[in-house]
């Protein structure tokens, strides 16, 4: 187990090299200007890589090619961890494949798709259904610990930077982020235990009507 | 036998990996030009990278903006880079003649002309 884990370090340690060697030497290519004016203006896209970048007021091709670079390599030991055959060697395809280097070292919102929909990957076929109907999936949030540090660290955050949210509305975190954060929302929703949640939810509504 | 294939394609994405760090690899496929330092320009065949680095808007030089751009009643200033070289440019670049010219655009290079009713003097920025 001890070997496995120095394996996988040493895999990610390739991954990151790939990833975040150089990553600012280049200038940014077409997309990457307009991912870096909605970081600079704000818009409706790419929320959380573009919240990443006004956060921390990222505008440097290093600093909007941080987020995807750092996503891209974190996806290696998130591999490790949800493959249930072949651990390392899927691990060690994601950390040298050229598409998956490639769309870590650009100001694209890709890798970190990629890296939610990794960690997420399990769970979100059965959320599939439900998050189809956002509101009904959010009610059912317990909160524990997982949810209030969320809130804990969403409110400083805003606290920190609030013109990082500017924006941004109800509207739009419904409906853009739903589809394309979709892994992402699943995470937040099995950290904070969801689905046991819901399913009491759902038998103390079915209990109501017999 | 599976495992040695294995092995030689994970070689292989390590040599291609090399040449996405240097700039190389899918360089076809989008299209990589150095807009660094490069001044204000009125038209560009890459308005958001000139407006985004020089910090001043530009117009498209597409075939849409061609009229405008050639019926513009004073010399005006365009960035080119490699989408010179595509329909949506007007295949602007077919018009370059001079090695410098298409090399600088081929080599992620950006050119600044004048042109004064279509007629261009270029001069290279980077």
């Amino acid at each position: 187990m001890k070997l496995k884990i120095i394996i996988v370090s040493l895999i990610t340690l390739v991954a990151g090299y790939l990833r975040f060697h150089g990553l600012g030497a280049n200038p940014l290519w077409v997309d990457e200007a307009g991912f870096g004016f909605l970081v600079q203006q704000g818009g409706n896209q790419e929320f959380i890589p573009q919240w990443f970048g006004q956060l921390f007021g990222l505008h440097s091709e290093f600093g909007l090619r941080f987020l995807p670079a750092l996503c891209g390599t974190l996806t290696v030991p998130a591999m490790y961890l949800i493959a249930d055959k072949y651990k390392i060697e899927s691990a060690l395809f994601v950390a040298v494949f050229p598409l998956f280097v490639f769309w870590s070292r650009m100001a694209r919102p890709y890798a970190v798709a990629g890296f939610f929909l990794v960690l997420s990957w399990r769970y979100w076929w059965m959320m599939i259904p439900a998050l189809l109907t956002t509101p009904i999936a959010l009610v059912g949030v317990k909160l524990n610990k997982w949810a209030l540090g969320l809130l804990a660290l969403g409110f400083v955050l805003f606290l920190i930077r609030p013109d990082a949210f500017r924006g941004w509305s109800l509207l739009q975190l419904g409906v853009f982020s739903r589809f394309w954060y979709l892994p992402a929302l699943t995470v937040i929703l099995y950290i904070t235990k969801w689905e046991s949640f819901y399913s009491s939810l759902r038998s103390d509504i079915v209990s109501l009507w017999t | 036998m599976g495992k040695l294939l294995f092995f030689a394609a994970i070689g292989y994405c390590l040599f291609v990996d090399l040449g996405i760090s240097a700039g190389q690899w899918y360089s076809h496929e989008v299209a990589f030009s150095d807009w660094r330092n490069i001044p204000p320009v009125d038209y560009s065949t890459n308005a958001p990278l000139s407006a985004w680095y020089s910090g001043h808007p530009a117009k498209y030089f597409r075939q849409e903006n061609l009229q405008q751009f050639i019926n513009e009643p004073d010399t005006v200033t365009l960035g080119i880079d490699y989408y010179a070289f595509y329909p949506i440019s007007c295949n602007l670049g077919s018009r370059f003649g001079a090695k410098w010219e298409i090399d600088t655009l081929l080599h992620g290079g950006v050119l600044v002309a004048k042109s004064f009713h279509g007629k261009f003097i270029i001069h290279k920025e980077r």
